[in-house]
């Protein structure tokens, strides 16, 4: 009984703690009234992928609930598709996967990327020239055709398509880990352990990895931004979700063909990405003003 | 300085962009597709190659209007009583595009290289049927001969695939030059092909050998035929409103009713013959070898209502295993198993298919009602038509997969449903699909995709094949259209429509029976 | 400089071995059997087959291919398309040009709406005109290009029917270069702008300003050789992600090029395309680094190569 009495305790202080640290960062992000919006946005999109079967008006698989290609009226705010679907309840549907996808496959290149940065800006040498070598015939490839190519050998399904926007976009992170890396690596504190005989994952762990760590965050901010993209191209060059799946990248592709006669069929759903990739961008870019060393010292 | 550079870059621009002078008289036909691989007639199997083959090069007999053989190359000729072999009388004087004379042996060298296995036919060496050989008699008589009776020799010489190629041009430049190189007799000359952008034809001066049922004979009127690939449909429609095309192929329906309104347009509709587009069930695979479960999908498609739907009322639902433009179509697939989800539920319930997990979807042995569908055209109609099927208990699984995909799938038989359609003006098409030595295998790509294999079918398809009179023949594919019905192996979803919109400023347009594909011969354009 | 340029050169040459190796491997490591792919399933006799594998080299132990295909390549040759059964060299290069056409109007829009917007943001900071156009830069390096694409068809060819959509020649060209310089212009705007702005919170510079000597010339050329190394790159990037093709601008303006090419042959799996690709666009990537670098040198007088 004591022993959970301490256990909550310290989880309650725990929780006071986190809760402090993030009111501070959300103030001092919100001091950018850009990145404030862009807070709300995506509070806004979380909520919306998580309470999509509360609030979504419709099934958003539900064939001729209205007439097919409805404009936007009062019944249906986004209209409705050829087969009489509710976009609106589609869109709301479709942050789900976006989020997900966007958010998964961002840290799956943040992690292998930072493995191999680290790697290389530490050993230096032979392993990074080679390393780097590799990295850079990977930056060199097409991007979306690289991971349309992973799709087509692993098949298609969500895990396949998180993976391959991944692995497209481990490349990028890389490198600019392994720079940060090499210039952490040459500060005094980092040489000093080395010299007293460390270990060297101790000093990747102990010195490098929180020193990195803000550019890392920065980064894999805008990772999210370019798999969100990335995995919505998939879907619409056909390789990605697939049919009756609410996705936006695929409703996009699915409205192409009715373009002319039912704009809204792009419109709305192309706006919930675009305003997602927005919001994401804004907060990375305030997030670098406030981590990113170099840039404070720029804008002193 | 700064400027002068700006002005390089945009003269580069300028340059780079700047199009070719255009001829004086020119149609473009929008295509849809962008990825033709070849122009032989005898290599080709897509409808969209057929569509440039056909204005470079000519048949020995065409339909008219009412389907009846009319003289094209040939002048006249002569069926075996017996139905093993036919003579043909060539129009004297025909040359092919490189000057050479198209003779009867240009008939016998052309018939053979489909015949022989390393040419690769993909469509012609179907048509060709029971191939013994040709004789040649002298410049302007031959006999085709067969190695058995074969009632459908005729069908077979009005297409395109039965076309003579120069054996000059082949001989000197082997099959690979000629696939993109095509010498033919027809009125338009092959001048260009830039791969995925267009193809260039200009008209052939010396031409004088008309199909009998042409609107004029001699040269054609335009100078320059071009087909431009642009496989958006409303990129297609907004091309012909700028007119940058001046035909358009395969519109969508919903861009079809905006252009029936325009003066400026008018629309064809054609309704295609062969196989309908057909979900074809594969019987060698759980849950699909459950006749039970083919017919409930049967019964739970209202595809009247979703065809109308879908095609906004210019695509009609496909009422029968062929489509029923096609010789020999029986009608007695309408409503042989009426749409009533009532009764598909109670067929499913029945054969012991229940949704034991609650989760929507029936369910037998521990495994669920699920029906993997890969396909490569239709995404719409298959979407509305998942959404039926699921509100009866049967999840169809579609997944939209590339050519190569769905062709390795079928080889390996990992499918359980899929989207076959056949264009074709003879009920013959249905043995493509049915007979079991067209089970697809690793290696072997062909097209019996419900891997039905039936003695009984093979034995009517062999019988109708060498039947002599056309109302034994249509009596023998009746009963075999109904066995299909009843073994419900294929549910037949929409009639293939070919939906044409043109400037209404070109007159002349006229249509291969059967098939619909444009033919440009005697096209004129009013100012 | 000319001794750096060298040295840079053969570091290229085991960069472009293991490219040529990886895409050696390519063709191997696909799972099936490589003739059965040619044929597509064509039902075909043993003689056909046999014929096939001699041609492609593919009945030769793997180290006799390698060195075969190493050999071929460095001729020139690489092979014949799957598909069209073509020289790959000869399909690859006829979409050279679209591609070229679109990567000039592309980098054009960048560098010109880029430029504009970020020199003014950084000239008036914190002004309106800075507040707005850092947002339209901000949708810039936002906007899907897909989406993009779809907007600019749907107000100037199908609302305001301005400009054809799949015209050929300069106007065809218009709307796709906006739709995939879109990028380029919102970053370029966001480099141009703080370039500036260090520029101007430099001492020398405040010092100037405060006694009024300093004119707007004299700022931007200060900018002018701050900004002109990461500009020079990002325009590398961009350069050398078009040589990749532009897949999505490709296939919704229905143009032609490398991209659509690209995705085309890996879907149909149309692997010596592939193979070629992987070639091409990683060296088109690695020349465009090097002549960067190059340039780097000539801009900026401090960096120095030797």
């Amino acid at each position: 009984m004591k022993r959970f009495r301490r256990l909550s305790e310290e989880t309650g202080q725990w929780c006071r703690y986190v809760l402090k640290r993030s009111w501070y960062w959300y103030k001092k992000i919100a001091e950018s009234p850009g990145a404030a919006i862009s807070l709300v946005l995506l509070l806004l999109l979380v909520l919306m992928a998580v309470l999509a079967p509360a609030i979504s008006p419709r099934d958003p698989y539900a064939t001729y609930i209205g007439p097919r290609l409805s404009a936007p009226s009062w019944q249906f705010p986004f209209g409705t598709d050829v087969l009489g679907r509710d976009i609106l309840s589609r869109m709301i549907y479709g942050s789900q996967l976006s989020l997900v996808v966007g958010i998964l496959s961002a840290a799956f290149s943040l992690v292998f990327g930072v493995i191999l940065g680290s790697i290389s800006g530490f050993y230096g040498g032979k392993v990074d020239s080679v390393l780097m070598k590799v990295v850079d015939i990977w930056l060199g490839f097409p991007p979306l055709i690289f991971a349309l190519a992973i799709v087509t050998i692993l098949g298609k399904g969500v895990n396949n398509v998180i993976m391959a926007v991944g692995i497209s976009g481990i490349p990028r992170l890389a490198r600019i880990v392994r720079a940060q890396v090499l210039s952490v690596r040459e500060m005094s504190f980092v040489e000093a352990s080395h010299a007293i005989g460390a270990p060297s994952w101790r000093i990747i762990m102990i010195h490098i990895v929180p020193n990195v760590l803000s550019s890392v965050i920065v980064l894999s901010t805008l990772q999210v931004a370019g798999a969100i993209i990335s995995a919505a191209s998939l879907s619409f060059l056909g390789m990605g979700a697939q049919p009756p799946t609410a996705e936006w990248g695929l409703m996009l592709n699915e409205g192409r063909a009715y373009m002319r006669h039912a704009w809204w069929m792009t419109v709305f759903p192309g706006m919930a990405l675009f305003i997602t990739v927005m919001a994401v961008n804004l907060l990375g870019d305030r997030l670098r003003e406030l981590l990113d060393p170099r840039y404070r010292r720029s804008r002193n | 300085m700064h400027r002068r550079w700006l002005g390089v870059l945009l003269g580069l621009l300028l340059l780079l962009t700047s199009v070719a002078a255009l001829a004086d008289l020119t149609v473009v036909w929008g295509e849809d597709r962008d990825d033709l691989a070849t122009l032989d007639p005898r290599i080709t199997q897509s409808r969209h190659e057929l569509q440039v083959i056909r204005q470079v090069f000519d048949s020995l007999i065409t339909l008219d209007d009412a389907g009846n053989p009319v003289p094209w190359l040939a002048e006249s000729w002569d069926v075996a009583a017996d139905y093993t072999s036919i003579t043909f009388h060539l129009k004297p004087g025909i040359l092919f595009h490189d000057g050479t004379p198209c003779n009867a042996d240009a008939f016998k060298f052309t018939y053979d290289s489909i015949a022989d296995p390393a040419t690769g036919s993909q469509a012609a060496i179907d048509y060709l049927g029971p191939y013994k050989g040709t004789v040649v008699h002298d410049d302007l008589t031959f006999t085709v001969e067969y190695t058995r009776p074969y009632g459908a020799m005729i069908s077979g010489f009005v297409l395109t695939y039965l076309a003579p190629v120069s054996p000059t041009a082949v001989q000197a430049n082997g099959d690979a030059w000629f696939a993109e190189n095509p010498v033919g007799t027809g009125p338009f000359k092959f001048v260009e092909w830039v791969r995925r952008s267009h193809i260039t034809l200009v008209k052939n001066t010396e031409y004088n050998w008309a199909p009998a049922n042409a609107l004029h004979n001699g040269p054609a009127y335009i100078d320059t035929l071009g087909f431009k690939f642009i496989k958006e449909n409303s990129t297609r429609a907004a091309a012909l409103e700028t007119g940058e095309i001046h035909v358009g192929d395969l519109m969508d329906p919903l861009d079809v009713m905006a252009f029936e309104g325009d003066d400026d347009f008018d629309v064809f509709l054609g309704r295609v013959g062969g196989v309908p587009v057909t979900l074809y069930l594969n019987t060698s695979r759980f849950p699909t070898n459950d006749r039970a479960v083919r017919q409930a999908i049967f019964h739970a498609l209202d595809l009247e209502t979703i065809v109308d739907n879908v095609f906004f009322g210019y695509l009609k639902a496909a009422t029968g295993v062929l489509a029923s433009s096609t010789f020999c179509y029986w009608p007695g697939g309408d409503g042989y198993y009426p749409y009533d989800p009532a009764k598909a539920e109670a067929i499913l319930e029945e054969a012991g298919w229940v949704d034991t997990n609650g989760n929507g979807i029936r369910d037998k042995f521990g495994q669920e009602l699920s029906i993997y569908c890969p396909i490569i055209f239709k995404a719409t109609l298959m979407t509305a038509v998942q959404a039926e099927l699921r509100k009866v208990g049967i999840d169809l699984n579609v997944e939209n997969v590339t050519k190569a995909r769905q062709d390795e799938l079928i080889m390996n038989n990992e499918y359980e449903a899929g989207l076959v359609r056949w264009v074709a003006t003879d009920p013959s098409v249905l043995g493509i699909l049915m007979h079991t030595d067209n089970i697809p295998a690793p290696g072997y790509f062909k097209f019996n995709w419900q891997h039905y294999s039936s003695s009984v079918i093979d034995r009517l398809l062999a019988e109708a094949e060498s039947a002599t009179s056309p109302d034994e023949r249509c009596s023998i594919y009746a009963t075999l259209q109904e066995l299909v019905y009843d073994l419900a192996l294929m549910v037949p979803l929409q009639e293939t429509t070919q939906t044409v919109v043109y400037a209404s400023n070109l007159t002349g347009l006229r249509w291969e029976v059967g098939n619909y594909q444009a033919i440009f011969y005697d096209v004129q354009l009013a100012d | 400089m000319l001794q750096y340029l060298g040295r840079r050169l053969v570091g290229i040459i085991p960069v472009l071995l293991i490219v040529m190796t990886l895409a050696f491997a390519v063709i191997r490591l696909i799972p099936g059997d490589p003739v059965r792919n040619i044929i597509g399933g064509q039902p075909v006799s043993q003689q056909v087959m046999d014929n096939l594998r001699a041609y492609f080299n593919l009945d030769e132990p793997v180290y006799k291919q390698y060195f075969g295909f190493m050999r071929n390549a460095f001729v020139g040759d690489f092979g014949i398309s799957y598909r069209n059964r073509q020289p790959v060299t000869k399909v690859f290069f006829q979409q050279l040009p679209a591609t070229l056409q679109l990567a000039a109007g592309g980098i054009l829009v960048g560098i010109l709406v880029g430029g504009l917007l970020g020199i003014v943001s950084g000239l008036f900071p914190d002004s309106w005109l800075d507040t707005s156009f850092m947002f339209l830069a901000l949708i810039g390096v936002s906007m899907p290009t897909f989406y993009s694409a779809m907007l600019l068809i749907l107000v100037f060819s199908v609302i305001l029917r301005w400009i054809p959509v799949v015209g050929g020649g300069f106007m065809g060209l218009i709307l796709p270069s906006i739709s995939s310089g879109l990028w380029a212009a919102g970053n370029l705007a966001r480099l141009i702008r703080s370039a500036i702005l260090d520029v101007m919170n430099e001492d020398y510079i405040r010092t100037a300003r405060a006694k009024g000597l300093i004119e707007r010339r004299v700022v931007l050329g200060h900018a002018a050789r701050n900004a002109s190394i990461p500009v020079l790159t990002l325009m590398g990037l961009q350069l050398a992600l078009f040589f990749g093709g532009a897949a999505i601008t490709e296939t919704v303006f229905a143009r032609q090029g490398i991209g659509k090419l690209l995705v085309d042959s890996v879907l149909e799996k149309d692997y010596p395309i592939v193979q070629f690709g992987i070639l091409f666009t990683t060296s088109a990537y690695v020349f465009i680094n090097l002549a960067i670098d190059m340039l780097y040198a000539f801009i900026d007088p401090r960096i120095r190569y030797d």
